[in-house]
C-alpha cells in the first residue's frame, strides 16, 4: 500500500533520520541514508540475514528490486540498541521480514498499472499447514515499464518460495528462496541545472542512453540476479532455551554496463552539441559508432560497450541461542559466519559494428582482441571471511525497569586473488589473508513509570574493520595496508516514550561520534613501488533529535508524524600531517580542511504527516507530507585540501502523496484497488546533488564559485506519477 | 474529513508553490549565456535592392560594404550575440573599362628604323611599349590599338596584339593567333559576333594560361576581333558600308577551375563579428580555432622543461588540468604562455589586432572544453605580443 511504484528504500520515508532518494531514477537504484550515514554504515538484514556488500559494506538494493512484492515488514533501529547480531553498523538497522508462510489455503493475483508504461502482475498461492505438516507459499511478479527518466527502461521477474514443515513440537524448518532477476537502464551521469533546464526533457532528462538499428540502447545500465536460499532450523530444547539457526547461500551475478575505448558519448555543455548525438541534448547515435567502429576494419572497434561485473558467492551460518537463565535474566549468543567470494571483471557485451576490441588488460594475454562475452580490463576475486561471536544478556530488575549488556566480536579475513595484473607464474597473484579486528560494547536500561511513560539510555563503543579496498590501495596486490586502522564509533542515545490510549509518541536524543573514518594517502616509495600511510582524525560528530507520533483520533481516523532535526557535522581539520617513506624522507604534508562543514547527502532536517482515513469499513484514503530540508551537496571530505566553504546547500522541499484504497467482493472473491499519486503537486526538486569546483578565477566576468548551485552536478526527483493496482484474494 | 483535505489542499499549494529551485533558475537565466555562433551567409541581389535600396546589386566599395552589412546581419541574426561571428560574401563593384576607340596599326620599317632597331622587328616586349609612346605620345584615354609588328624571337614571326590606353598607361590584352583562330574552328582569324567571342575565348583561356599560375578571382584583358562593317572607315578606302576586322576588349574572371566573362563584380568575403558592448555587428578579423592533437603534442614538447608534470599530463591525456589542486595545474598564464607559442607558430607574420578565440580540451574532474580570446598587441616596450583579449 504504502510503496506502490516508489523505490524499495523509499517505504521509509517518513522515518525520523532517513532520507531515501531514487538517485538516477532507474528501476532498483534507490538508496537510503539513515542518521546522515550511508550505506556503507546501515546494516541491512533480511530475515536476519546480513546483505550489505562484504568488501565495501554498501547494499545494493538493484541486487533486489522487486523485493517489495513479497515483503511483509520493515524494522528500522536507528542508531544502537539491543539485537542479535554481531553487525557493527553506525546509522543503525534496517530488518526486512520477508512473507512466511500463510497457514490457511489461498491466494491472490495482482497487478499494478502506472505512469511511463509500468505494468505488474504476479500471483501467490499458499497451501496452507498440510495434513502431513509441510505448508507451501510461493509467488511470482513480472514487472517491466519505459521509467520514469528517458532511457530507463526497465524488466523484472522476482519470485519467492517457502516450504515450511514442523517435525514435531520441538523441531520446525523452514526453506526459502527468494530473487528478483532485473536489467534496467540507468542514468549514471549528474548533470548541470543549467543542462537539464535547458533539455527540452527537463527533469526527465538522461544522457546515458541512445538508439541502435532504431532500438533503444544503454550506455549505462544494470543488470542483477541475486537469488537468497536458506534453511531456518528452529529447536525448543527446552521450555527455557531455543536455538534458532539458519544456514543461507547466496548467488550474484550482474554489474553495470558502460563504455570502453574512446569516449565519444559527453556533450558540449554550453549548448548540448555532439557529432554523436542526434540533436542538442539528444539520445546517443550509436549507428554513427557503429559505422566508425565498421570502418576501422581489421584494427578492430575503437569504442565499444562492456559490463563491469561483480558477481559473488556468499555462504553463511548464523545461529542464536536463547535461553531464561532466571525468570530476570536472559541470554542470547549467537554465532554469525561467513565465506563470500566476489568475482569482478569487465566482459565486452556489445561490439558497436566492429570486429573485435584490442585489450591489454591482462598481463598473461597481451593484445587479446576480444569479442563478445571476453574479458577485458580487469579480472580479480575479493575473498572475505566473517566469523562473528555475539553474546547480550537482558536483566529485568524489576517491574518497571529492564537493563541490557551486549559484547560483540568479530574478525575479518581479506585475500586478493588478481587474474589480470600478475602473471600466472607471479606469486603475487594471490595474496596472503590479512585478518582485522572488530569489537562492540553496548549497554542500555528503560525505566517505565507512570503507566504511560517510559525513558531509556543506550551507550555503546564499537570498533569496526577497514574495508577490503582500504587495505587492498589501488586495485592491487602489491600496495597493501595491512596496518589499515579499525574506524571507532562511539554513541548514546537517551529518550522519552508515552504510550496513551490515543496518542502516542517517542522523543530520542543521540548522538555518535565517528572517529578515524578510513583515509588513506598513497604515494610512491624512492624504488619506485607504492605505499600507503593511515591518516587518523577525520571524525564527524552526527547528533540530534527525533520525534515521532501516533495519534487515533478515532476509529476511523488516524494521524502520524514525526520531526527530525540533525546537527551533523565533520569534527577539526586534520593539518600539517605529515607523510614519510620508509627511509624517513617526508614525502608529503596532508592537510583537510573541514572543521564545521556539514555532512552532506542527506537531509539534515525532516518531517512528516500522515493523515489515514477510513471512509467506507473497506475504504481508505491516505495523505502523507514530507518535508526535506539542510541537504548539503555530497562532497568527499579528503578533497577539502584547502580550506573551503560548506558544500552547496540544496533546495529544501515538500513532498505530498495520496492514496486510496478500496475493498469490494468481485464474484466470491475479495477484491481490492489501490490507486496512488505520488508527488502530487508535481513538484520540481532535486533530491541529490554532488559539489561543484570553482570555474575560472574571482574577479573574471564568468567567474562562479564552487559549491554554489551552478556548479552542482544534481539528480531531479520525480514529477507527479501515479499507480493503480488491483488484487483478487481466493 | 471534506474540509480537512481541502485545508491540505491549500496549505500543500502554499508548500509548494512556490518551486523550491526558483532562485536557481534566477540565477542561472541571469548569468545564461547570449546565444553565439557562426554563420556564414552569400548577399542576395533582394539584400542589395530591397533590404538596403541600393540601386545595383552590390556595394561599390569594400567600406561600403562594411558599414552597411551589420544592417543586414542585425535584421537576419537578431538572436545572435556576443561571440558570433558571420562569414558574409558580398559583390563588390568594380569595372574593368573596354575600348571607347580602335586604331589599327602596322609597324612599317620606317617606325622600327626611327627607334634604332637595326633589324625590321621587335625582340623584347618592352620595345613594343616604347613604340606605343613614341607612335601615340597623346592618346585618347581608352584607346585600343591593335598592332601587327614583327617579332624576333629566335626567328620573325608577325604577331597581332591588342594594347589599351588605360589610366595612363597602355595594357596588353591577350590576343589570338590566326592558328588560335583557326583551332576555335574558325575559318579567318575572327569571331562572327561577340557570344561566340564570349563562349570560344572562355575555352581558349583555360588552355592558353594554364601554366600561367593564375588564381581564382584573377582577371585578365582580352582582344577580340569581328568581321562586321566598316561603320569608321577603318581601312581608309573612304567607304562605311563595306566590312572589315574590328577588335574589341572582353575581360574574364577565373574561379579557379574556369575563365568566364566579367561583369564588373568581384565577390569578395568579409567577417564581422558581435561586439557585445557596442550590441551590434562590427567588421572583426577573429579566427576561431580549436586545438588538434598536432598542437597539443607541439605545447607538451615545447613545454617540457618548463613546466614538466603540466605539459606531460597535456600531452598524455589531451586535455589541460584546470584543476588548481591539482598538480599538473594550468593556470591562465601558464595557458597563455602556450597559446602565445602556438600562434607565434601557426602564423607568425600575424599583424597587430589579429585576433584569435582558441577552444581546448580541459579537465576540471570532468572532461569539457573552455575558450581563450587572444590579440596580437604592442606590450609595454612596443613589441608585437599575445595577450588575453578581455
Amino acid at each position: 500500500m504504502k510503496l506502490g511504484t516508489q523505490e524499495f528504500p523509499e517505504i521509509l520515508k517518513s522515518t525520523p533520520g532517513v532520507y531515501a532518494t531514487k538517485q538516477g531514477g532507474g528501476y532498483g537504484d534507490g538508496r537510503i541514508n539513515l542518521r546522515g550515514f550511508n550505506s556503507e554504515n546501515v546494516a541491512v538484514l533480511i530475515n536476519g540475514i546480513p546483505v550489505n556488500d562484504m568488501e565495501n559494506g554498501r547494499v545494493f538494493w538493484s541486487n533486489w528490486a522487486g523485493l517489495g512484492d513479497v515483503t511483509s515488514q520493515m524494522q528500522v533501529q536507528r542508531g544502537l540498541g539491543a539485537s542479535k547480531l554481531a553487525v557493527p553498523s553506525i546509522g543503525g538497522t534496517i530488518n526486512i521480514v520477508t512473507k512466511t508462510t500463510d497457514a490457511e489455503e489461498g491466494g491472490n493475483v495482482a497487478t499494478t498499472i502506472a505512469n511511463d508504461g509500468y505494468l505488474k502482475y504476479g500471483m501467490t498461492y499458499s497451501t496452507g499447514l498440510m495434513k502431513n505438516g509441510f505448508a507451501v507459499t510461493a509467488s511470482a511478479a513480472s514487472t517491466k515499464g519505459d521509467g520514469y527518466v528517458d532511457g530507463t527502461q526497465f524488466s523484472g521477474v522476482s519470485y519467492f518460495i517457502n516450504i515450511s514443515k514442523e517435525i514435531n513440537d520441538n523441531h520446525s524448518l523452514s526453506f526459502s528462496a527468494f530473487g528478483a532477476k532485473q536489467q534496467h537502464g540507468q542514468r549514471q551521469n549528474r548533470h548541470l541545472i543549467e543542462t537539464f533546464k535547458n533539455s527540452e526533457r527537463g527533469r526527465k532528462f538522461n544522457s546515458d542512453w541512445g538508439y541502435k538499428n532504431g532500438q533503444v540502447t544503454f550506455q549505462e545500465d544494470n543488470f542483477y540476479h541475486k537469488p537468497q536460499i536458506s534453511l531456518n532450523h528452529t529447536w525448543n530444547i527446552n521450555e527455557k532455551t531455543s536455538l534458532l539457526s539458519s544456514a543461507y547461500v547466496s548467488f550474484g551475478t550482474g554489474g553495470g554496463g558502460g563504455w570502453r575505448g574512446v569516449n565519444k558519448f559527453t556533450f558540449n555543455e554550453a549548448d548540448g552539441s555532439s557529432p554523436y548525438r542526434t540533436g542538442l541534448y539528444g539520445p546517443i547515435d550509436f549507428d554513427l559508432i557503429s559505422a566508425e567502429n565498421e570502418a576501422r576494419g581489421a584494427e578492430g572497434s575503437e569504442t565499444i560497450l562492456r559490463a563491469s561485473r561483480n558477481d559473488h558467492n556468499w555462504y553463511g551460518l548464523l545461529s542464536t541461542l536463547k535461553t531464561d537463565l532466571t525468570d530476570d535474566l536472559v541470554l542470547l549468543a549467537g554465532l554469525d559466519f561467513r565465506s563470500y567470494k566476489g568475482i569482478h571483471f569487465q566482459e565486452v557485451t556489445d561490439l558497436l559494428g566492429g570486429r573485435y576490441f584490442l585489450d591489454n588488460g591482462n598481463e598473461n594475454n597481451p593484445n587479446n582482441p576480444a569479442g563478445v562475452g571476453d574479458k577485458i580490463n580487469y579480472y580479480n576475486d575479493g575473498k572475505v571471511g566473517w566469523l562473528g561471536l555475539f553474546g547480550q544478556l537482558e536483566y529485568d530488575i524489576n517491574e518497571h525497569f529492564n537493563a541490557f549488556i551486549s559484547l560483540a566480536g568479530s574478525n575479518t579475513s581479506y585475500q586478493r586473488i588478481d587474474y589480470f595484473n600478475y602473471l600466472d607464474s607471479d606469486p603475487l597473484q594471490k595474496t596472503d589473508r590479512y585478518n582485522f579486528a572488530g569489537y562492540s560494547v553496548k549497554g542500555g536500561a528503560n525505566y517505565r513509570f507512570g503507566g504511560n511513560h517510559n525513558v531509556f539510555a543506550n551507550l555503546g563503543y564499537f570498533e569496526r574493520a577497514p574495508n577490503f579496498d582500504a587495505v587492498f590501495l589501488n586495485f592491487s596486490n602489491d600496495n597493501i595496508n595491512a596496518d589499515a586502522p579499525n574506524q571507532k564509533i562511539s554513541s548514546v542515545e537517551i529518550g522519552y516514550g508515552f504510550r496513551g490510549e490515543k496518542f502516542s509518541a517517542n522523543l530520542n536524543l543521540y548522538r555518535t561520534f565517528w572517529k578515524d573514518r578510513t583515509e588513506i594517502a598513497s604515494f610512491q616509495q624512492p624504488d619506485g613501488t607504492r605505499a600507503a600511510a593511515n591518516i587518523l582524525g577525520v571524525n564527524a560528530i552526527h547528533q540530534g533529535i527525533e520525534l515521532d507520533f501516533v495519534y487515533r483520533v478515532s476509529n476511523k481516523f488516524n494521524i502520524t508524524g514525526m520531526a527530525s532535526l540533525g546537527d551533523w557535522r565533520w569534527d577539526k581539520d586534520v593539518l600539517g600531517v605529515p607523510i614519510f617513506d620508509e627511509d624517513q624522507n617526508l614525502i608529503d604534508v596532508v592537510d583537510i580542511y573541514i572543521k564545521d562543514l556539514h555532512v552532506a547527502d542527506a537531509a539534515q532536517t525532516t518531517a512528516a504527516l500522515g493523515l489515514d482515513y477510513r471512509l467506507a469499513p473497506k475504504t481508505r484514503i491516505n495523505l502523507d507530507y514530507n518535508y526535506f530540508g539542510d541537504i548539503y551537496a555530497e562532497f568527499d571530505p579528503s578533497d577539502r585540501q584547502e580550506p573551503g566553504p560548506d558544500a552547496w546547500k540544496m533546495p529544501n522541499y515538500n513532498l505530498f502523496d495520496v492514496a486510496l484504497t478500496h475493498g469490494f467482493k468481485f464474484g466470491p472473491f475479495d477484491a481490492s484497488i489501490t490507486g496512488r499519486i505520488n508527488n502530487l503537486f508535481d513538484l520540481e526538486y532535486i533530491s541529490d546533488a554532488q559539489d561543484g569546483r570553482a570555474v575560472g578565477n574571482p574577479g573574471d566576468p564568468d567567474y562562479i564559485p564552487g559549491s554554489s548551485a551552478r556548479v552542482a552536478r544534481v539528480y531531479y526527483g520525480f514529477g507527479r506519477t501515479f499507480s493503480v493496482g488491483a488484487r483478487l484474494n481466493f | 474529513m471534506k474540509n480537512l483535505f481541502n485545508y491540505v489542499m491549500i496549505i500543500g499549494f502554499i508548500l509548494v508553490g512556490c518551486n523550491p529551485n526558483q532562485d536557481i533558475y534566477d540565477e542561472i537565466a541571469l548569468n545564461a549565456k547570449p546565444i553565439s555562433g557562426d554563420v556564414a551567409y552569400t548577399l542576395t541581389e533582394e539584400d542589395y535592392t530591397e533590404e538596403l535600396e541600393l540601386r545595383f546589386p552590390n556595394f561599390g566599395s569594400e567600406d561600403e560594404a562594411k558599414e552597411l552589412i551589420p544592417i543586414l546581419l542585425e535584421d537576419k541574426y537578431p538572436a545572435l550575440k556576443d561571440g558570433s561571428s558571420a562569414f558574409i560574401t558580398y559583390a563588390l563593384y568594380s569595372p574593368k573599362r573596354e575600348e571607347r576607340s580602335l586604331i589599327r596599326y602596322t609597324v612599317s620599317n620606317e617606325d622600327y628604323a626611327a627607334l634604332g632597331h637595326t633589324f625590321g622587328n621587335f625582340d623584347r616586349e618592352s620595345e613594343i611599349i616604347e613604340f606605343l609612346e613614341y607612335k601615340y605620345p597623346n592618346p585618347e584615354d581608352r584607346v585600343l590599338v591593335s598592332l601587327t609588328y614583327d617579332f624576333y624571337n629566335g626567328s620573325t614571326n608577325t604577331l597581332n596584339t591588342g594594347y589599351l590606353f588605360i589610366n595612363d598607361t597602355w595594357e596588353e590584352m591577350i590576343s589570338f593567333s590566326d592558328d588560335e583562330y583557326t583551332l576555335m574552328g574558325e575559318r579567318f582569324p575572327n569571331f562572327s559576333n561577340e557570344d561566340e567571342a564570349t563562349l570560344k575565348t572562355a575555352i581558349i583561356l583555360k588552355d592558353k594560361l594554364k601554366f600561367d599560375g593564375y588564381e581564382a578571382g584573377d582577371i585578365v584583358g582580352t582582344m577580340y576581333k569581328l568581321y562586321t562593317t566598316d561603320v569608321d572607315d577603318l581601312d581608309e578606302d573612304g567607304r562605311t558600308d563595306d566590312s572589315t576586322t574590328y577588335s574589341y576588349v572582353k575581360y574574364f574572371i577565373y574561379d579557379g577551375e574556369n575563365w568566364s566573362e566579367y561583369n564588373d563584380v568581384i565577390n569578395q568575403v568579409l567577417q564581422f563579428g558581435y561586439d557585445g558592448e557596442q550590441d551590434a555587428w562590427v567588421p572583426d578579423n577573429t579566427i576561431k580555432y580549436t586545438l588538434v592533437d598536432e598542437d597539443i603534442s607541439f605545447i607538451s614538447s615545447t613545454f617540457i622543461d618548463k613546466y614538466p608534470g603540466p605539459a606531460d599530463n597535456v600531452g598524455f591525456f589531451g586535455s589541460f588540468d584546470r584543476r588548481s589542486s591539482s598538480s599538473n595545474y594550468w593556470n591562465d598564464d601558464m595557458l597563455l604562455e602556450a597559446f602565445s607559442a602556438l600562434l607565434n607558430k601557426k602564423q607568425p607574420e600575424a599583424e597587430e589586432g589579429q585576433k584569435y578565440v582558441l577552444t581546448y580540451v580541459v579537465y576540471t574532474g570532468a572532461t569539457g572544453t573552455e575558450s581563450m580570446s587572444l590579440i596580437k598587441a604592442k606590450n609595454d616596450s612596443g613589441e608585437l605580443v599575445w595577450k588575453v583579449n578581455k
